[in-house]
């Protein structure tokens, strides 16, 4: 079955005062139907801009795509015009961002707001009509009553302000969830959320995948968070993916050397304590990154053609892919295209 | 029997909330509600709670950046509310804090070298070369080196900045270190490094911790004995495995299995709580937490506030359950 | 030969202590360099601050200045011994617009200084302490804003007197209320920073604060509104001289001139002309500048990508 949304090779400079930063090298990011993916890791690694790439958000001056293409259905996002993007964007593949309150206009109310998107979204298809502003309510309410929110025909009424955080979070994906997209996006959804908080919005989200059957890609620094909801997972440094595999297959087998150290990074919460490693050095610098694999300069296993050529992404079993120089062998299976 | 280093009993905090211009009502936001805990000399004491728990205001608390409503703080066996102006300067040097953001906890108009000599330009009058030298020796402990001292807040990483906080917290030799969310804003690669500097850096100096966070994770990392905090309130307390390896609170209960474990195959299981915290300004009758509670007994919840009670290994829980 | 070293010695101290801050510098000066309009705003304040400086030495007919008079050479055109022609009582009007630029630098540094001198600590007070203190200060503040500059200042002129110290005067009052109301809100949100809360925890006093903490996270946004008001209050300047109520002739101030060569409009056009021109091209100047250094100095457009 084809992936709902593949990204290849995409690679993405930024204009700074200091020069130009290459914040994408050549991204591979593949999708399926039905299939949560949690793209993970830390601040500066490119996993917010990939997802801006993905919905053509970037600003471009700066920003500038190199090359690459993002595949959605078949269909190259790069390629087609305005009109066709603005089509896509927030239907078929929708977004959720991480702090809600920077996200709703708060001198409208939720109903107002909401209404504006479900009757913005409800002439996709050529042959339906614009849904009007009665009907527009009805399911506004319905929305909000499947996000969980009590007593919802009162509280649409209700400016964002008046609600919490977990709430607002809500209303994000009640509005993203909306048009049935084929593919949610959520970058960093609970991060700003208290703990118990988070942990509603997870089972919701989870919940909601469930039942409707959306493609997820969920973006987040923290581990736990993916592993709750995702079933694959995709490790990024630096602009890279370094790793792609299972959620089982990510704990039980790490293979690359950073994802290994993040592991190691973790603080322990089941168990009893454990001393915990971080990753010695820092973050390259994106405007003149480390030659051959961007990761070699922490590497403690990098080797000398490390320094010299950019590993590809080499499959290793079952659906398990790794950016490493280490997996080459002569004998090696399948190395994807390039 | 030694005496603890920091003695907090019943603070309490409410901050003034006017309703209205006409209104004769005073509300108040019931921040700290009652709080009571104890440190002793080189031990880490962690308080964990959520937006609105207090535990942010009890620091500020004890620190006298704000002034308490009610109740009382021993540092050193001396009653902090009660000292002169005179000796809330000496008491502040024993006593420093580091805070949560990095990025807004350092002046962005000095360099790193005049944030770290500040306090001992303050207190010690320090000058030139001493100054320099005091300065260097600092930053080499927290693991910075000299190409550092004249750079800018902006150009540093935000575990840089946070270890230049530490300096500047370590410059007067305090006894007590207050860590409020010291890892929050950091990459996880980096909160692993700075709280194993952190250890190490207590044992060396026979620190003081109380360590104020979110974090479940974090706090068992890196305390002995911990404080779980909800709505002004420390529901349950005692040594820190033991509390996470069997709650017995079940706002405790409910938090630990919230918190989602990386792991490969994460339990379904999540004790998942109704509706959101309360706001401060309308604290729930009787037990605070009977909005929320999944085992609530009766009436009693809703009319009773449960006095702590005291397990025999130490721990404390506030709840009916127990009696 | 231990001279040289001990050069090179404090250089190189001089280069790491500082190596921030001239970064800090090159990077400001590249990035006015890549805006257009305020490369342009900085060439036009350059000109007038050096036509202002070497004034005295490019002028051509020192004695019109001030009083002198050739009735003989009046009304006369634009021509090779009097590049902007000569005014009603025959003085070269080119000297009188070169001469009048060292005047308009003067009056509004005057002016800034004055306001910035009262409107600062106003400000830095009033945020600082909060309370009915704030209010006070923030209400007078008020009532002084609520009234239209120019309105304000004809007022105080006409309590006061013609004149250009007067003038300057009234300015001065019309002015420091702007800065009182940048500085207060700057320090209250200045005041809930951490960094100002760690000041408090390692003891430093509200004094050390206020000057060693606050007032240099200002300078930024008081920087850009000095410089866009330098444009700004030497044009009110020029309005008050052109009514008539500031400085008075034979002052070579623009406004002044321009009242004159009002009256001798159209025939005698380069009498209103020149002045006009130089105070245009000054405003403009300075608003360009202000502009161009508002967008620097914002910390918003500082580094991040994301």
């Amino acid at each position: 079955m084809r992936p709902v949304l593949e990204i290849h090779d995409l690679r993405v400079e930024f204009d700074t005062f200091e020069g130009v930063a290459h914040v994408l090298d050549g991204v591979h990011l593949t999708l399926g139907k039905r299939e949560t993916l949690g793209l993970v890791g830390e601040t500066g690694c490119g996993k917010s801009i990939t997802a801006k790439a993905i919905l053509r958000l970037l600003p471009i001056p700066p920003a500038r795509i190199l090359s690459g293409k993002i595949l959605f259905n078949g269909v190259d996002l790069l390629k087609i015009s305005d009109e066709e993007m603005k089509k896509i964007r927030g239907r078929d593949i929708a977004m959720v961002f991480q702090d809600p309150m920077t996200f709703l206009n708060p001198v409208f109310t939720i109903e107002e707001q909401l209404v504006d998107v479900l009757m913005a979204h409800s002439d996709r298809e050529v042959s339906q009509k614009r849904m009007d502003r009665e009907k527009a309510k009805k399911k506004a309410i319905e929305l909000l009553r499947e996000v969980k929110i009590p007593q919802p025909e009162l509280r649409i009424k209700s400016y964002p302000y008046e609600f919490s955080g977990g709430m607002r979070q809500r209303v994000l994906i009640a509005m993203a969830l909306s048009s049935s997209p084929q593919i949610l996006i959520a970058d960093e959804p609970t991060t700003a959320l208290d703990v118990t908080i988070q942990a509603q919005i997870l089972k919701l989200l989870k919940d909601l995948v469930d039942q409707h059957g959306h493609s997820v890609l969920l973006i987040s620094h923290d581990l736990g968070v993916v592993a709750k909801l995702c079933k694959r997972i995709s490790v990024m440094y630096a602009g890279n993916i370094v790793e792609d595999c299972s959620t089982p297959q990510l704990f039980r087998n790490p293979l690359h050397p950073y994802t290994r150290g993040l592991l190691g990074s973790i603080l322990t919460f089941k168990e009893k304590k454990q001393e915990a490693q971080g990753i010695l050095g820092t973050l390259p610098n994106l405007i003149s990154p480390p030659s051959g694999c961007r990761f070699h300069p922490r590497c403690g296993e990098a080797m000398k053609v490390c320094e010299r050529e950019k590993p590809p992404m080499i499959k290793i079993e079952g659906g398990h892919w790794v950016s490493c120089h280490l997996f080459r062998h002569p004998f090696s299976q399948k190395e994807r295209v390039d | 029997m030694v005496a603890p280093l920091l003695e907090v009993k019943n603070l309490r905090k409410y901050f003034p909330f006017k309703k209205g211009f006409l209104t004769r009502e005073k509300i108040y936001v019931k921040a700290v509600d009652g709080v009571s805990f104890s440190i002793f000399r080189g031990k880490s004491f962690g308080l964990v709670g959520e937006s609105g728990s207090g535990k942010t205001t009890v620091a500020r608390v004890i620190l006298r950046l704000i002034e308490p409503t009610e109740g009382e703080v021993f540092f050193d066996g001396k009653n902090l509310f009660e000292v002169s102006e005179d000796e809330v300067e000496v008491m502040r040097r024993e006593m420093q804090i580091i805070f949560q953001d990095p990025h807004s906890s350092l002046n962005p108009r000095k360099t790193v070298f005049k944030s770290v000599a500040e306090p001992l330009i303050i207190h010690e009058k320090l000058k030139g070369q001493k100054l320099r030298e005091r300065v260097e020796e600092l930053l080499e402990t927290v693991g910075l080196k000299q190409e550092h001292m004249f750079r800018y807040p902006h150009e540093l990483s935000g575990g840089q900045k946070q270890r230049v906080g530490i300096a500047r917290a370590l410059s007067l030799n305090p006894k007590l270190l207050i860590l409020d969310e010291p890892t929050s804003a950091l990459d996880v690669s980096v909160q692993a490094q700075l709280l194993n500097f952190l250890e190490s850096l207590q044992k060396k100096l026979n620190l003081t911790y109380l360590f104020i966070s979110h974090n479940l994770a974090v706090i068992r990392y890196t305390c002995d004995w911990v404080g779980v905090m909800y709505l002004g309130k420390i529901v349950e307390m005692g040594n820190t495995e033991a509390v996470f390896s069997s709650p017995k609170h079940p706002y405790t209960q409910a938090l630990i299995s919230a918190v989602p474990v990386p792991e490969a195959e994460p339990s379904e299981m999540m004790i998942l709580l109704e509706g959101d915290i309360p706001s401060a300004t309308n604290i729930p009758s009787g037990c605070r937490f009977h909005t929320r509670c999944p085992v609530k007994i009766g009436s009693i919840c809703e009319e009773k506030e449960p006095s702590p009670f005291r397990f025999s290994d130490g721990r404390e829980v506030s709840c009916h359950l127990f009696h | 030969m231990a001279f040289e070293n001990s050069i090179s010695l404090i250089w190189k101290k001089f280069r790491t202590e500082r190596e921030s801050q001239l970064r800090e510098l090159s990077r400001t000066f590249y990035t006015l360099l890549h805006s257009p309009l305020s490369m342009i705003g900085l060439i036009l304040v350059t000109l007038f601050l050096g036509v202002a400086l070497i004034g005295p030495w490019m002028i051509t007919y020192p004695e019109d200045i001030k009083g002198a008079v050739h009735i003989d050479q009046k009304l006369k055109p634009p021509s090779r011994s009097h590049p902007f022609g000569t005014d009603e009582v025959g003085r070269d009007i080119y000297s009188r617009v070169i001469m009048g630029t060292r005047l308009s630098l003067q009056i509004g540094l005057i002016i800034i200084f004055v306001a910035m001198g009262i409107g600062v600590p106003l400000g830095i007070i009033a945020g600082y302490s909060g309370g009915w203190i704030n209010q006070v200060i923030m209400r007078v503040t008020d009532i002084f804003l609520s009234v239209p500059g120019l309105l304000l200042a004809l007022a105080i002129v006409g309590a006061l007197g013609p004149g250009i110290k007067n003038a300057m005067i009234a300015l001065s009052i019309v002015w420091w209320p702007g800065y009182v109301r940048l500085v207060q809100a700057k320090t209250l949100a200045l005041k809930e920073e951490s960094f100002i809360e760690a000041a408090r925890s390692i003891g430093a006093s509200k004094l050390r604060i206020i000057f060693n903490h606050i007032l240099p996270n200002c300078t930024s946004p008081i920087i850009v509104k000095a410089s866009m008001d330098m444009g700004m209050a030497i044009l009110f300047a020029a309005n008050l001289g052109f009514i008539g109520v500031g400085a008075q002739p034979p002052m070579p101030e623009w406004g002044a001139m321009i009242s004159t060569g009002r009256n001798y409009l159209p025939d005698f056009w380069w009498m209103a002309t020149f002045p006009g021109l130089a105070i245009l091209i000054t405003v403009l100047g300075f608003n360009l500048l202000g502009d161009g250094l508002r967008d620097i100095l914002d910390p918003q457009s500082r580094g991040q990508i994301r």
